[in-house]
């Protein structure tokens, strides 16, 4: 569960240590990418056609190498000159460019590829933006010129996939929820703010908790759906409910206060569809948690 | 009120279950002033610890194993040493249900506040309970 593992060791007369380890990832990483990670979003790229443009050699190979390892099937060239023939004599369902490149940069790109899409009358691709300018004037210049979303650099692979999952299930919509909106409702970072001002690692440290804590409650919830201990069920949802609430995981909290309310009355089939639905928000909260010790500014 | 507070802060006892909440319980007291908090993770601890602590304040959560948040405010008011029988006790809990809050309406409370709190609202209701007494918590 969130891609971690619970272990205990118990000795007789000594008593037993409870260790709870979830992967989490370094803000210092150019690109970040674990085995871990790419298992941790079960939405599969597979057989999607991504043409991928970004001049930086390791980013290129290593976001090729994750979507490659998700399903994906990937085209990398180094600039906008490249992505610009490539889109002209291939067929893709994503385009994923960096903002910044030499020559053709990826605002440049998208507007020409907007251009040529209009003038063939055909749908538009769905397209990301890559950059490490994340204030409100660039993502303006970015949506724009044409871009769907953007994603912050440095590239987190959880991330990454999640912008791309949501852009493509509202490809065919057109409309994708604004991403700030979206990030507050699975990881709200005011609490985070007010608790600490300064202290970054103790923050960090207080996440790290909540997370393993969170997924201790998770597989409580899992288990007692799976055993039909409703009593047990309505215990582990209430305590996930109220520090998932403190912490800012508004969504997972309330769907484990969903699940404390309805608990006793519910059907199986019921239960079962909510604790899936609380073990999937609960893998989101901790993506969007991550992803806000990656990079605070961000999200906050 | 109950035994005298430190001259580092108000005395809290935080009472939860909830490891990761009695921690950000004292994080959000710390944000708003200073307490000298001690914790307990039921009823049961909370009653062994109130006459050796002897808080200015407990801070409660409700639903609990064993000895639950209303049946430790029972209790306590019930207590064999009588000043320790009106420590002010603020419910936190995550329960909004109307037959809890009407448990908790029958039981002499200074405060019901359902999760998640902001330190700004606990603040607040620490100034109400203590008027006047701003200088031994407020930075």
């Amino acid at each position: 569960l969130l891609g971690g593992d619970i272990e205990v060791a118990s000795e007789l007369g000594h008593g037993s240590v409870f260790t709870a380890a979830v992967p989490l990832v370094s803000a210092q990483c150019p690109v970040i990418a674990t085995a871990r990670d790419a298992h941790a979003c079960d939405a599969s790229l597979e057989g999607m056609r991504i043409l991928v443009a970004e001049d930086q050699v390791t980013n290129r190979w290593l976001i090729r190498r994750q979507l490659e390892r998700l399903g994906g099937m990937v085209t990398d060239v180094e600039d906008g000159r490249a992505a610009l023939a490539a889109f002209n004599v291939g067929r893709y369902d994503l385009v994923i460019t960096d903002c910044h490149m030499p020559g053709i940069d990826g605002l440049e790109l998208v507007r020409l590829i907007r251009c040529a899409e209009a003038s063939d009358g055909a749908d538009p691709l769905p397209i990301l933006g890559l950059t490490a300018d994340v204030t409100p004037e660039m993502r303006e210049r970015c949506l724009t010129v044409g871009m769907n979303n953007i994603v912050a650099k440095p590239i987190d692979l959880i991330r990454l996939h999640a912008a791309i999952v949501l852009l493509t299930s509202h490809a065919s919509a057109g409309a994708i929820p604004d991403e700030a909106s979206r990030d507050a409702e699975l990881f709200d970072p005011s609490m985070y703010e007010q608790l600490f001002a300064d202290d970054v690692a103790e923050g960090h440290e207080w996440l790290g908790a909540y997370l393993a804590s969170a997924a201790q409650h998770g597989v409580r919830i899992e288990q007692a759906a799976a055993g039909g201990n409703r009593s047990e069920l309505r215990a582990a949802a209430h305590t996930l409910a109220g520090s998932s609430l403190s912490v800012g995981a508004m969504r997972l909290g309330t769907l484990a206060r969903r699940v404390e309310t309805v608990a006793p009355n519910a059907s199986e089939e019921e239960v079962h569809e909510l604790a899936d639905e609380v073990i999937l928000a609960m893998r989101s909260a901790r993506e969007a948690i991550i992803c806000f010790m990656a990079t605070p500014a961000l999200v906050a | 009120m109950s035994g005298g507070s430190a001259p580092d802060g108000l005395k809290v006892l935080i009472v939860d279950d909830e490891s990761f909440m009695r921690r950000t319980i004292r994080l959000m007291l710390r944000a708003v002033g200073r307490f000298r908090a001690e914790e307990a993770d039921d009823g049961d601890a909370g009653l062994a610890l109130v006459p050796i602590f002897r808080p200015d304040l407990v801070l409660c959560d409700i639903h609990m194993p064993r000895v639950n948040g209303l049946q430790f405010v029972e209790q306590l008011r019930n207590h064999r040493q009588g000043e320790l029988r009106h420590t002010p006790v603020v419910m936190l809990t995550g329960s909004a249900e109307e037959e809890t809050i009407m448990g908790a309406a029958r039981l002499t409370i200074s405060g019901y506040l359902v999760k998640p709190v902001s330190p700004k609202l606990l603040g607040s209701h620490i100034n109400a309970i203590f008027p006047g007494r701003q200088a031994e918590w407020q930075r």
